[in-house]
């Protein structure tokens, strides 16, 4: 069985008056691939500082392979590698030069290791071209580059496929899968890309306001991210009052503009409807959809 | 954190402000004799380390090397920051302590040590070529320019300080020029209005006392009048530039870490 190599324990971490994080917890699985997903400003990004040491929390505890204390934790550290919001780059040196600058600063002895990570995310062509004159496709490969320079046993990577084109997501994603099957690397990704994700995580973590919204595996999420069905009728109110009353359904929602979902019974579509009709509520529209990945992270970021 | 020393040697290396700096400062002497002997054989053949002791180009050539220093040291300590190299290595699990000493070792070995075998090359050079002199003695001299290590390693300190706090290599050396541009000023008022000497107050000119002779004496020798300068060191000068130096290196450093190790870094 999996162990947890990083236990979050209500962290807080508070800017001035504004809280970043306010109590998250949560914990990550040995050769899981957790998705942190939330809007801009959610906290995602303040986790992954303060698990790359570059924020200190207000209050709370962050274990990482088992050390809590700052030298255990500089330890864990060194078995990782993180890629938080612009990767890094000199502008004024070319990919290899700034690898070779990291190799040194990581005491890494074997210089073909950066030939090695420069072919693996496709920029080993790159020559002398400096990074000021790259793209952000290029840009995002560099600092994937550099992730994987000291053959890291865990990754933290805030949004590692933006900018790049489809082919390099696609290749990106196959990277990441084989690193983890093959090398059993750990790794924690941020993304706005929800269908990218859904593709590649076996854990998920939904963050809005500084708050954990909700954690899952892959399993409970694609149950959640059910089927349900979809009614619309010429009186919804009316409709809800009924579905409790007379079909003793009380798992839906009502969805402004939207009508009504219902995420149970979905064998009793029919009888649904005709109750309906029978107690004078026409139905518009009844159909069996299932919840997207992006309906269902709306829903748990828009929860309060 | 020889690591985080090598990374930043390495930047150093790679950095053309850094290089530009230091062919300027070896340029910069030999250029300034080659002008004042109107390029010519026999002017240059009289150009001995007492001759520029005496007319005051050592204290010069060691005086324009300020404006190296205070480039290299803010490049050293700050020319990672504003790229987030220095939170690569953070998050590389390097202590932040070693992040910051590894800079400091490699500013005062680029910015200081390197800058004083520079400086002290257009002596050896023209030692070895027409003497010593008699105008000065050699001992004291020797001593004077080993002095200088420490107003230089202050001055190489301050700028580390300043680029640290100021998270980025270019503000730290606009904001250090303006403060050198500053005191200048100040120390020429305290001079002109209040007859004040400052030069050791504030320290930045500590290196143009200490190479620039304050007496001289005209003897005649053979027939021919010599000047002869008093180059001699007392226990007060060296005390007074070693511990202030050192006071205030310790000071700007530890203020430095200070705000280095409990900021968040974005």
């Amino acid at each position: 069985m999996s162990e947890n190599i990083v236990e979050i324990s209500n962290l807080t971490k508070q800017y001035g008056k504004q809280k970043a994080l306010d109590g998250v917890s949560f914990s990550i699985k040995e050769g899981s691939i957790v998705g942190l997903i939330g809007p801009n400003g959610a906290g995602k990004t303040t986790i992954m500082k303060i698990m790359g040491g570059l924020a200190f929390p207000t209050s709370g505890e962050l274990k990482m392979y088992g050390a809590t204390d700052e030298k255990g934790l500089n330890h864990a550290r060194s078995r990782m590698s993180f890629m938080i919001e612009t990767p890094y780059a000199k502008e004024k040196l070319s990919a290899k030069e700034n690898l070779e600058k990291q190799r040194l600063q990581k005491g890494i002895p074997d210089k073909k290791r950066i030939e090695e990570v420069l072919k693996t995310v496709n920029l080993e062509n790159t020559g002398k071209k400096v990074v000021k004159n790259f793209s952000l496709g290029m840009r995002q490969r560099l600092g994937l580059a550099n992730a994987l320079l000291g053959k890291p046993e865990f990754m933290v990577l805030d949004e590692p496929i933006n900018g790049l084109d489809p082919e390099g997501i696609v290749e990106i994603r196959d990277l990441f899968r084989k690193l983890n099957k093959e090398e059993n690397i750990t790794l924690v990704i941020s993304s706005h890309i929800l269908s990218e994700l859904s593709l590649l995580c076996t854990d998920y973590v939904f963050i809005n306001h500084g708050r954990i919204k909700g954690t899952f595996t892959e399993q409970e999420l694609k149950a959640a991210c059910s089927e349900y069905i979809q009614i619309n009728t010429d009186n919804n109110e009316k409709a809800s009052s009924l579905l409790i009353e007379k079909c003793k359904i009380e798992k839906f929602d009502v969805i402004k503009d939207s009508g009504i979902r219902i995420y149970e019974k979905m064998d009793e579509i029919r009888d649904i409807s005709k109750m309906l009709y029978e107690n004078g509520v026409i139905p518009v529209e009844i159909a069996k959809n299932a919840v997207s990945l992006e309906d269902y992270y709306m829903k748990m970021v828009s929860e309060v | 954190m020889l690591n985080i020393v090598k990374s930043v040697n390495y930047g150093l290396r790679k950095d053309t402000g850094v290089i530009i700096s230091l062919v300027a400062m070896l340029g910069f002497p030999f250029f300034i004799i080659a002008l004042i002997s109107n390029m010519d054989a026999e002017g240059l053949k009289s150009v001995t380390v007492s001759f520029l002791v005496g007319s005051q180009l050592l204290g010069m050539v060691y005086g324009f090397s300020y404006l190296g220093i205070i480039i290299i040291s803010c490049k050293a300590m700050g020319m990672d920051g504003s790229d987030k190299t220095i939170n690569y290595e953070i998050m590389s699990g390097h202590r932040r302590f070693k992040v910051f000493a590894g800079r400091v070792i490699s500013g005062i070995v680029w910015g200081v040590i390197l800058v004083l075998i520079i400086d002290s090359l257009p002596v050896l050079v023209f030692c070895l070529a027409n003497g010593w002199g008699k105008e000065t003695e050699p001992f004291d001299v020797i001593i004077r320019m080993l002095l200088c290590f420490f107003p230089m390693l202050r001055l190489c300190a301050f700028h580390m300080m300043i680029a640290s706090l100021l998270g980025s290599a270019g503000k730290g050396i606009a904001a250090g020029l303006g403060v050198f541009t500053a005191l200048d000023i100040i120390e020429s008022i305290m001079a002109d209005n209040f007859n004040m000497q400052t030069d050791n107050m504030f320290g930045f000119i500590n290196i143009l006392s200490l190479l620039i002779p304050q007496n001289s004496r005209e003897f005649i020798v053979d027939g021919k009048p010599v000047t002869i300068f008093d180059t001699s060191i007392d226990s007060h000068m060296v005390l007074l530039t070693i511990g202030v130096s050192l006071l205030l290196t310790v000071l700007y450093l530890t203020v430095a870490f200070i705000v280095f190790k409990k900021k968040d870094r974005h």
